[in-house]
C-alpha cells in the first residue's frame, strides 16, 4: 500500500520522563510529548504506575514545556487518574492550574469528572481523552468530542478496519498506540494492579527489584475439575509492535501515533521515537520499497531498547511471539505453542532491558 | 431522594439467554436483567429481546436491558433494539459504553443507568491489603485506603455531568469495604444496584478463553463460555480466580449478614447472576439465592 502524500503526516507523541529525556526525544524526532508531573498531596497514591514516571517538579516541567516550545513541540500532560473523589478536588485542581501556568498544551484525562473540574479550572487548555475513556467504537468517539475532548486515544483493541472507519467519520483528533508495553485487558477495566501490594511479594517475577505480578503463568482447571489443563500466562503483560502496519495506519487518517513507555528510561524513549519518525517519514515520501527492505533489517537487528544489554531484538519480542499489534486475534495475543517457561524467561530478559 | 427507611431491596436476576430468563420469571425476584454485560458477542438479537420483554412484562416482573463494551460492529447491532425499546417506553438501559450513550441522547422513552464497566471501583482489585502498603506511616495508609476504597461516582461533578445526560443510576460490586461510599452516592441521589456472587477484575474485547476453547474468530464464535468456566490459579500469589469468556473474576461471598448494612446504605436492588460462573440455572436456584441474601434482611 501507498500512502497518498496527500494525507497528512501523523504525529509521533513520545513519552518522557525527565527533561533529559525531553531533549533526546526531540532531536530524535518527535512532534509531541507527553508526561506526568508529580501531584503534590497525592504522591503517595499509586495505581497503575509509580510516582516515579511522573516529572518530580513543576520547575523542571517548566523547562520541558520551554525547551519543547523552542522547538516547536507540543507538550501533553496525564492528568489521568481513572477516577477522581470529592477529597482529592482540591489538590487537582491546584496541580492543573500549575502545569496550565506552565504552558501545557493539552491534558490527557482519564475521567469525566476530571473533565468537568479541569474545564472550570483551566477553560482554555486542550483536552484529550485517555484510554482510560474506553474509546471502543465511533459512537465513543463522537461522545467524547460532544462532550469537550479535541483529541480521543483508541483502545488498543480496535482493529485496524475499525480505525480507519473511526478516523474518517469524526470530526475529532484521533489518536492510536503504536508501540510499547500493554496486556489483553482493557486498560480501564483490569484491576490488577502492578506497585506495592504485599500479596505480590511472594509471587512477582522480581529481576532487579522491578516486580511485574502479569507475567506469571496461572494454572488452568476447567470447573470444578481438579484435573489441570494447562499453565498460561492470563493477564499476560506484553510488548507490542506495529511497524509493518505503519502504511495502513497512515492511510487510515489517525492523527497521533502514541509511543507507550512513560516509565522506560530514555535511551528506549528515543531510540524508539527516532525509528517510527524514520519510517513515517520514508512513507511519506512514497519510498514504499525502501520502507519494506529497512523493514526487515530492522526487525533482525533493531533493539528498540539500550544496545547494552541482551539480545532481544524485535523478531524475537514482537514477530515470533505474535505481539504484532494490529494483527487482529479473537485469542488474546500470545502464541499458543509457547511454554510458560520460554515465555517467562522472555519476559525477564524484556525487563531487565526496561530497567 | 431515597432514605434507608423508605428502600426495600429488590431481586433481580441476571441473564443473556430467553430459557434462564423463563426460569427466573417462575422465581420471587422482582425483575429480569436481560442483556449481556461484558461481551459484545453475546448480546441477544432483536427478536430474542422482544420475546424476553413481552414475557417478562407479562409475567409481571421489571425489565432491564444490558449493553456491554461495543465496537463499531456492536454499535450497529444495538441501534434497532434501542428503536424497539424506547417504543415501549420507560425501559431501563445498563450502559457499559460511551457509544451506546452518545446513541441515547437527544432521545425519550429510555431510562439510564451506568453499567459496571463504567463505574471505576478500585476496590475491586485482587490486592486487598493495601493498607499494609511498605514504607508508609499509619497515617498515609489510612488517607491511601480512605481514596482506595471510593468509587468514580464519589465525586459530586461526576454525578451531575452524568444527571445531565439523562443517567440516574449505577451498578456497583459486593465490596463491604465500598459500602459506606455507596450510601454517599445514592445521597448525592444516584440508584445504585449491587452485583452479588463475583467481581470483574480483568475484561479483554478479545477473549481469554479463545485460548483453550479454540474460537477463532468473533463471526464462528459458538459461545463455549455459556456452558464453560475455568478456575485459575496462581500459586506464588496464592490467588484463585474465575474465568469465563472475556472477564477475569473473583469470587465473593454476600453474607446474608452483610444485607442488613447494605439496606443501611439505600442500595434499591440486589442482582443474582445466572449462568456456570454463579452455577445458577433453574428456579430452584434463584429462589435459594434469594432465600439465604434474604434471611439477613
Amino acid at each position: 500500500m501507498v500512502v497518498p502524500l496527500n494525507k497528512p503526516v501523523p504525529k509521533i507523541l513520545a513519552p518522557i520522563k525527565a527533561y533529559t529525556g525531553a531533549v533526546k526525544v526531540v532531536d530524535a524526532g518527535a512532534d509531541e510529548l507527553y508526561c506526568g508531573v508529580r501531584t503534590t498531596g497525592l504522591e503517595e497514591f499509586e495505581l497503575y504506575r509509580g510516582a516515579s514516571v511522573d516529572i518530580p517538579t513543576y520547575e523542571e516541567f517548566q523547562r520541558i514545556v520551554d525547551y519543547a516550545h523552542e522547538h516547536s513541540v507540543e507538550v501533553f500532560v496525564t492528568v489521568n487518574q481513572p477516577y477522581i473523589i470529592d477529597s482529592m478536588e482540591n489538590a487537582m485542581a491546584k496541580h492543573i492550574k500549575k502545569i496550565v501556568e506552565a504552558g501545557a498544551d493539552s491534558l490527557i484525562i482519564g475521567d469525566l469528572g476530571m473533565l468537568q473540574l479541569a474545564k472550570k479550572v483551566a477553560p482554555d487548555v486542550k483536552y484529550s481523552a485517555s484510554t482510560y475513556l474506553s474509546a471502543t467504537n465511533r459512537e465513543a468517539v463522537e461522545f467524547l468530542h460532544n462532550n469537550g475532548f479535541e483529541r480521543v486515544i483508541l483502545e488498543r483493541h480496535v482493529p485496524l478496519s475499525q480505525i480507519k472507519e473511526i478516523a474518517e467519520n469524526v470530526n475529532v483528533e484521533v489518536e492510536v498506540f503504536i508501540h510499547g508495553s500493554g496486556c489483553s485487558n482493557i486498560n480501564v477495566n483490569c484491576y490488577f494492579y502492578h506497585y506495592k501490594f504485599p500479596e505480590m511479594d511472594r509471587g512477582y517475577l522480581m529481576i532487579d527489584g522491578i516486580k511485574f505480578p502479569c507475567s506469571l503463568p496461572y494454572e488452568v482447571y476447567e470447573g470444578d475439575n481438579s484435573e489441570k489443563i494447562g499453565d498460561y500466562p492470563i493477564v499476560d503483560a506484553y510488548t507490542f509492535c506495529s511497524l509493518c502496519k505503519l502504511p495502513t495506519l497512515l492511510d487510515s487518517g489517525v492523527y497521533g501515533l502514541k509511543i507507550e513507555g512513560r516509565g522506560i528510561n530514555e535511551e528506549y524513549q528515543a531510540s524508539t521515537t527516532r525509528l517510527y519518525r524514520e519510517l513515517v517519514d520514508m512513507l511519506h515520501r512514497g519510498e514504499e520499497e525502501e520502507f519494506r527492505e529497512r523493514l526487515e533489517k530492522i526487525k533482525e537487528n533493531f533493539t528498540p531498547l539500550p544496545q547494552t544489554l541482551p539480545l532481544t531484538n524485535l523478531q524475537e519480542l514482537c514477530c515470533e511471539q505474535e505481539r504484532c499489534y494490529y494483527v487482529h486475534q479473537f485469542h488474546a495475543p500470545y502464541k499458543k505453542k509457547l511454554t510458560w517457561q520460554a515465555w517467562t524467561k522472555l519476559q525477564c530478559k524484556l525487563l531487565v532491558i526496561q530497567k | 431522594m431515597q432514605t434507608p427507611s423508605d428502600s426495600k431491596m429488590k431481586y433481580i436476576v441476571q441473564t443473556d439467554s430467553i430459557n434462564f430468563l423463563r426460569e427466573a420469571l417462575k422465581s420471587k425476584c422482582a425483575g429480569v436483567r436481560f442483556g449481556a454485560e461484558f461481551c459484545e458477542q453475546r448480546i441477544p438479537n432483536l427478536d430474542h429481546l422482544m420475546q424476553a420483554y413481552e414475557e417478562t412484562v407479562n409475567a409481571g416482573k421489571s425489565f432491564s436491558y444490558s449493553i456491554p463494551i461495543l465496537s463499531n460492529i456492536g454499535i450497529e447491532k444495538i441501534r434497532p433494539q434501542y428503536e424497539y425499546l424506547k417504543k415501549q417506553g420507560g425501559v431501563e438501559v445498563v450502559i457499559g459504553d460511551f457509544g451506546a450513550l452518545n446513541l441515547t441522547q437527544n432521545t425519550e422513552g429510555l431510562k439510564l443507568r451506568l453499567g459496571r464497566p463504567r463505574v471505576y471501583i478500585p476496590g475491586r482489585s485482587p490486592w486487598s491489603q493495601i493498607t499494609r502498603l511498605p514504607n508508609q506511616n499509619f497515617f498515609t495508609k489510612r488517607k491511601v485506603e480512605k481514596i482506595f476504597y471510593q468509587t468514580s461516582l464519589n465525586y459530586l461533578r461526576s454525578i451531575e455531568f452524568y444527571k445531565k445526560l439523562g443517567v440516574t443510576g449505577a451498578d456497583v460490586d459486593w465490596i463491604p469495604k465500598c459500602f459506606p461510599q455507596y450510601n454517599k452516592i445514592i445521597k448525592n441521589g444516584f440508584k445504585l444496584s449491587i452485583h452479588s456472587q463475583v467481581v470483574p477484575i480483568a475484561v479483554t474485547m478479545r477473549c481469554h478463553t479463545a485460548r483453550f476453547t479454540g474460537e477463532s474468530s468473533p463471526t464462528l464464535c459458538t459461545k463455549p463460555c455459556l456452558r464453560k468456566v475455568f478456575n485459575i490459579r496462581q500459586k506464588e500469589l496464592g490467588k484463585s480466580f474465575i474465568l469465563n469468556g472475556n472477564v477475569i473474576y473473583r469470587q465473593v461471598e454476600a453474607q446474608s449478614k452483610e444485607i442488613r448494612r447494605l439496606m443501611n446504605t439505600g442500595i434499591s436492588e440486589l442482582i443474582i447472576p445466572m449462568g456456570p460462573v454463579s452455577k445458577i440455572d433453574d428456579v430452584q436456584g434463584i429462589d435459594e439465592a434469594i432465600a439465604a441474601l434474604s434471611s439477613g434482611a
